[in-house]
């Protein structure tokens, strides 16, 4: 009884908090004007219908909690209490006019991120493994290039940066160059040691059957890898995220990173704040593409034993 | 009556076991390439999995098991029929031709199942049918549920080695090994890492299979540290210890057998309680320990 009462106290706060925004918001008309409140409310209400489609499971109300809080404290703060530095510290409702006004140019550079990043996946996806599963089946080579991987791997890879820049043709490429050398080392090293570790009785019936070299790559030691491959990708995502937008202002002319730096320039910074909200979309994005592939991908591993 | 047998002498045939010999091993030594580097520690000290100047033959239709304490060389001695190792010296023979590495025409089951974990119960049954002949999609997927059927698992072939207990996962195995429908079954302590309950109803299981098989052709060499498990299965019994074939048994009890029918027989008690004796080195020097598995026989 007890904890179905808490139960309905947790699921009705955010309801509270958005409609504590909606008031504020619709106060704030008079003086700012309909125009430049419509997108904030029309934000607030989308948040609302994402609550209560996705808010079945406990945890969505208490992440709805954080969120509700945090822009009402900024509404708060930046429309009430220092509305003397309103460019350093823009309104919500400002930064949500940002996407309504810029949506085009902020979608652009989504697409263009999520191009360099996925291709940077791929080719290090495939690079990785491919020679790790080659590398990681030939026990000479494999001692012989394991510890130069491992020196390799510790340099990181916005270092090459500024070089790739100077060598290679353009800085998109250099851009891809430095995404897909920052996530080759861990696949690769990983897929190596998966390789040689490949449990001692399922090698030995493999033996027994007399597997081809390709077909004990493609049936066996490439499943085999899966996990890893997913364990270490999951992990390497952040510092891929951190390559790819190091790479993108460093000198590219479109995606999500280039559109922070080029406001940054020009001091635009509700543009910035826009920025900064794009880039954890599109983290959420990769994110959400990853388990959704991840799960159909090892869907012959123990869900309770995936932990990744 | 048992057939005792002791080394050196030839083994005596059983009179309803007549057909070729199917396996024959002579002189075999082998000894794991790590433990070259521990040549300076005591002679004496006999490493683990090595075997010594090994010969036995196993016939056509014929169960030996071969039993002995860990490290006696037991799994050494399959793994070298299976051909995952190569004898240091001696040779192996199956119908006459030399090992010369594993075959399609030996199958082994593990003691962990050896699974492929990202494959269906059935497909991993398919791909080990697929490597030893080509058949159609839908004759492949009809043998293999056949023999999944015949292991008790109808209807539980679309789902993944982790969504089937341990009993359930070996009896896939053995269904694979089955549905390659080799002559030759290697089996390495395949029920070591199943539950109490389960290990008697796979080894009913596999008797049954076994008995049932009309041909009679199907040659098994059982590795196992169970000593009922043994009797209850094979025809034949090797004992190893010290990198050799101690003793040789031949198991009194005729075909077809059944659990309950021969585990209160008499000739089988006298039978364990010989081979018991010799497991636990009941005429040794360690008297102490020994009183003490006295007292449980």
């Amino acid at each position: 009884m007890k904890t179905s009462i808490l139960n309905i106290f947790y699921r009705i706060i955010p309801h509270f908090l958005f409609a504590a925004i909606m008031i504020l918001g619709v106060m704030q008309i008079s003086p700012k004007g309909s125009e430049q409140m419509l997108p904030f409310l029309v934000f607030a209400v989308m948040l609302e219908l994402l609550l209560i489609i996705l808010g079945r499971k406990w945890e969505i109300p208490a992440i709805f909690d954080i969120i509700y809080v945090f822009i009402l404290a900024w509404f708060i703060y930046s429309n009430y209490l220092n509305t003397r530095v309103a460019f350093l510290f823009p309104a919500p409702d400002v930064v949500i006019g940002v996407f309504w006004a810029d949506i085009l140019l902020i979608i652009r550079s989504i697409f263009s991120s999520f191009k360099l990043l996925m291709l940077g996946f791929a080719i290090a996806i495939i690079l990785g493994t491919g020679l790790g599963l080659i590398c990681g089946n030939i026990p000479r080579v494999r001692n012989m290039l394991l510890p130069i991987a491992q020196v390799l791997s510790a340099i990181p890879a916005l270092v090459y940066a500024p070089y790739a820049i100077a060598v290679l043709p353009s800085f998109w490429t250099a851009g891809l160059f430095v995404i897909s050398i920052g996530l080759f080392w861990p696949i690769f090293i990983n897929t190596i040691k998966m390789v040689s570790n490949l449990d001692k009785e399922l090698y030995d019936y493999t033996r027994t059957l007399k597997l081809g070299k390709w077909d004990l790559i493609y049936h066996v030691l490439l499943p085999y890898c899966m996990p890893g491959l997913f364990n270490t990708l999951t992990m390497q995502i952040s510092s891929a995220f951190m390559l790819l937008i190091g790479a993108e202002m460093m000198g590219m002319t479109s995606g999500v990173g280039w559109y922070v730096k080029y406001y940054v320039d020009f001091s635009v910074y509700k543009k910035v704040l826009a920025g900064f909200i794009t880039i954890g979309i599109l983290v959420s994005i990769v994110n959400a593409g990853m388990t959704l592939v991840k799960r159909r991908a090892l869907n012959w591993v123990d869900s309770k034993r995936q932990n990744i | 009556m048992s057939t005792t047998i002791k080394k050196g002498e030839t083994h005596i045939d059983r009179p309803e076991l007549k057909g070729p010999v199917k396996i024959r091993l002579e002189n075999v030594s082998f000894r794991y390439p790590d433990d070259i580097s521990r040549k300076n520690e005591r002679k004496e000290a006999v490493s683990k999995g090595q075997i010594e100047d090994l010969s036995f033959t196993v016939r056509e239709g014929e169960f030996v098991s071969i039993i002995g304490g860990s490290g006696c060389g037991k799994s050494t001695t399959l793994s070298l029929l299976a051909g995952l190792n190569k004898a240091d010296s001696g040779k192996l023979y199956i119908d006459d031709k030399e090992i010369d590495g594993p075959g399609k025409d030996r199958g082994v089951v593990f003691q962990h199942y050896a699974l492929f974990p990202w494959m269906r119960a059935r497909k991993n049954v398919e791909f080990g049918i697929k490597q030893v002949q080509n058949l159609e999609r839908k004759e492949l997927r009809a043998r293999a549920d056949h023999y999944l059927d015949l292991v008790g698992l109808h209807g539980e072939g679309s789902k993944f080695p982790y969504q089937l207990s341990g009993g359930m996962q070996q009896r896939v195995s053995i269904a694979r090994l089955l549905a390659m429908e080799t002559d030759i079954l290697l089996m390495d302590e395949p029920f070591g890492a199943v539950d109490a309950k389960n290990r008697v109803v796979l080894q009913d299981l596999l008797l049954e299979l076994l008995e049932s098989d009309s041909d009679k052709k199907k040659t098994v060499v059982f590795v196992t540290h169970d000593i009922d498990e043994a009797i209850l299965l094979s025809d034949r019994i090797l004992f190893m210890k010290g990198r050799k074939i101690y003793r040789e048994l031949t198991v009194p009890m005729s075909h077809p057998r059944k659990r309950e029918e021969i585990v209160t027989s008499r000739q089988y008690l006298e039978f364990r309680k010989e081979l018991f004796a010799l497991f636990y080195d009941l005429d040794g020097e360690d008297q102490y320990e020994n009183k003490h598995i006295e007292y449980f026989l």
